[in-house]
């Protein structure tokens, strides 16, 4: 473990790590800056690349960019009133309102500092988790792996937007889509109407262009692509007040650590995104406030906690999504996708085998966090611009390196086409209530699920699962199912019986 | 009502789907094989019965019980919007099979620009530049390979 952590370390001292770590930071800050695009949009769109490039390229920009997106998000949410990034919904509500009372530096202080401080100390105590995890990770087997891997979809695709029953109607079909091609187990083709091209499977960067990059261009059309994105001027008076909101995250550092705790918390568990996390956090600094009345007028712990908050949570995240396979979020699964590409299949692997890559990975969240606040505390006001870009301008241009990037992928039309297809899926699963981060999750898992399946067979038989751990996994699983239901249907019998009386 | 309908219309596509996909696994060689993809198209059918069956049952156009507190809030626009806009995207890619990436490329920006307010300078400008930066990222530098097009490949080859 000490060599491991030492390994890590010493990567920093490659200076191409650092190139694609600002390459990410900034790529991270402009795709958080323009509502509309996204972290997912962003990963998506730098997928193609990834075959082109090597493991210790790729993921450090990954990391870069998911630990950052908020960063930049936070400014647009002060300066215009109009969130980068759904997890900076929260920020608006004061942040805003601080801009135009003159506060607006203030504002951007403090939520820079949050941000960083959230980021290094989530970042901090992952690394320290990840020899506490380790243990209990290297106890799972194939039988294990195959209820976790279950769970995960699970949780991801019911705990997101619309219907329980959509949610896993979507992992459902991820799950299936991931059975087109050969076999892995026999070797038999499946669903591939002998079509060579499905001889391979469905390709995982179409799909994920197609559900997560696609779609929000569509909304960001339909919205009104013809004016601009963001109304109003960019105000920001008294600079030197920057320092001063910085300051106030330290006065308030009770407020901060315990905001960095519940994004932490919320990023460990799966499915639930960061826009979950803020809203708590924002709900808990009023709860706690001796002046709550004073949350939405322009108070700067309304921005210290839900900046502090969405930036601990990528570090939990990438714990479970490393150490598990269980993205806690879209984001998550987008970089277990960028990882099954590059060859290293989550679980016991990525802490043994490549523990220095995984403790690199979050170390590269708490820098990237640190160059992100130095880039945003001097061009604050010149990055908010950039959310004015028109939709006329953008849609089109994004389009285009989206289906360049699913062509160039392979080289293959097909694959445009297969990108065409899922941006339908992507634009009606929108719309319906589906859930295409469920759809996602179960493809990329949908062969690793049934390879550990076959092996737990192979092992223990068909009771495969009659060990304590699968079988805790179960209940919580049915558990987990059962209890909402339960909770409404008793919770109607005791209104109904309260009516009645 | 109309977001019942669609939303029914979809289970009803997926629970079809699933029949289908039942049908094809039972018809694999190897029990292996079709056991998962039928283990979970005969999951997906039953939780599309069941939320088709919800989602009939509450019948005033909510689009199913379930829905309501999760996701609310938004106001969508009309399906004809979202139409409008796949069908530019499926106009780009039509435009990118016939034509290719660099021909389908400044007609497309330009064309969606122009349509949405921009002036025929700005659009004109704005489709050449870009295409000159796709050209020399993805072509030139990373020696890519640009789809070329069924058109410029089938003159290509009656002129060679």
């Amino acid at each position: 473990m000490l060599e491991s952590t030492v390994q890590a370390m010493g990567n920093f001292a490659h200076f191409h790590i650092w190139l694609w770590i600002m390459g990410g930071v900034i790529w991270g800050l402009m795709v958080g800056l323009i509502p509309g695009i996204g972290t997912i949009s962003g990963m998506a769109l730098f997928l193609p690349f990834v075959f082109k490039l090597q493991p210790m390229e790729v993921l450090p920009f990954l990391a870069a960019l998911v630990a950052v997106a908020f960063t930049a998000g936070s400014i647009t949410a002060i300066l215009i009133g109009v969130p980068g990034e759904t997890a900076n919904v929260a920020t608006i509500f004061d942040g805003y309102p601080m801009t135009q009372k003159g506060e607006g530096a203030r504002a951007i202080g403090a939520a820079l500092c949050s941000s960083v401080v959230g980021g290094v100390l989530a970042s901090l105590f992952a690394f320290g988790m990840v020899f506490a995890v380790l243990p209990m990770v290297m106890s799972l087997t194939s039988q294990e792996m195959v209820f976790v891997i279950l769970i995960g979809v699970a949780f991801i695709s019911v705990l997101g937007k619309g219907s329980m029953l959509k949610g896993l109607i979507s992992g459902g079909i991820g799950l299936l889509i991931a059975s087109v091609g050969l076999s892995s187990v026999t070797g038999e083709p499946r669903f591939t109407f002998e079509n060579p091209f499905l001889y391979d499977g469905i390709h995982l960067i179409p799909v994920a262009l197609g559900l997560f990059a696609v779609p929000p261009m569509i909304e960001l059309a339909t919205k009104g692509g013809g004016g601009t994105i963001a109304e109003g001027q960019v105000v920001l008076t008294k600079r030197k007040d920057v320092w001063k909101g910085a300051r106030d995250v330290f006065r308030h550092r009770w407020l901060a650590l315990r905001s960095i705790l519940i994004g932490y918390l919320f990023g460990v568990m799966p499915g639930v995104g960061a826009s979950a996390a803020v809203f708590i956090a924002y709900g808990h600094a009023k709860h706690v406030s001796k002046h709550p009345e004073r949350f939405g007028t322009g108070v700067v712990e309304g921005v210290i906690a839900p900046e502090s908050c969405n930036n601990a949570k990528e570090s939990g995240s990438l714990l479970t999504t490393l150490a598990l396979g269980i993205p806690g979020s879209g984001t998550g699964a987008m970089f277990l996708g960028a990882l099954i590409v590059l060859g290293f299949y989550p679980g016991p692997t990525m802490l043994t085998e490549h523990l220095d890559l995984s403790l690199t990975l979050i170390l590269i969240i708490a820098v990237s966090n640190i160059i992100a606040a130095a880039i945003c505390f001097y061009l604050a006001p010149q990055m908010a611009l950039i959310a004015k870009t028109p939709g006329r301008i953008l849609v089109p241009l994004v389009l285009v390196a989206i289906f360049i990037g699913g062509f160039t992928y392979k080289g293959l039309i097909q694959d445009v086409v297969v990108l065409l297809l899922f941006s339908g899926i992507g634009v009606a699963s929108r719309r319906l209530g589906y859930n295409s981060a469920g759809l996602f999750l179960g493809y990329v898992l949908g062969e690793p699920l049934e390879n550990y399946y076959f092996v737990s067979l192979q092992i223990g038989g068909p009771l495969f699962f009659m060990r304590p751990i699968p079988l805790l996994l179960i209940f919580a699983l049915i558990a987990f199912f059962v209890y909402t239901p339960l909770k409404n249907v008793l919770k109607n019998r005791i209104r109904k019986g309260a009516q009645a009386l | 009502m109309r977001t019942l309908r669609g939303s029914s219309i979809s289970l009803i596509l997926i629970i079809a789907v699933m029949l289908v996909v039942l049908a094809l696994a039972l018809r694999m060689a190897y029990f292996a094989t079709k056991l998962l993809p039928m283990t979970i198209a005969v999951l997906v059918l039953i939780l599309a019965v069941i939320e088709l069956a919800r989602g009939i049952k509450a019948g005033n156009g909510s689009g199913a019980p379930a829905t309501a507190g999760k996701g609310k809030g938004r106001t969508d626009p009309p399906v004809s919007k979202d139409l409008l806009y796949l069908s530019w995207v499926v106009g780009f890619f039509l435009a990118v099979y016939v034509l290719g990436f660099l021909i389908a490329t400044p007609i497309f920006v330009g064309a969606y620009m122009k349509r949405h307010g921009s002036n025929w300078l700005a659009s004109v400008a704005t489709a050449i530049i870009y295409t000159c930066i796709i050209y020399v990222v993805f072509d030139f530098a990373l020696q890519a390979n640009l789809y070329e097009g069924r058109l410029p490949i089938w003159l290509n080859s009656l002129s060679g």
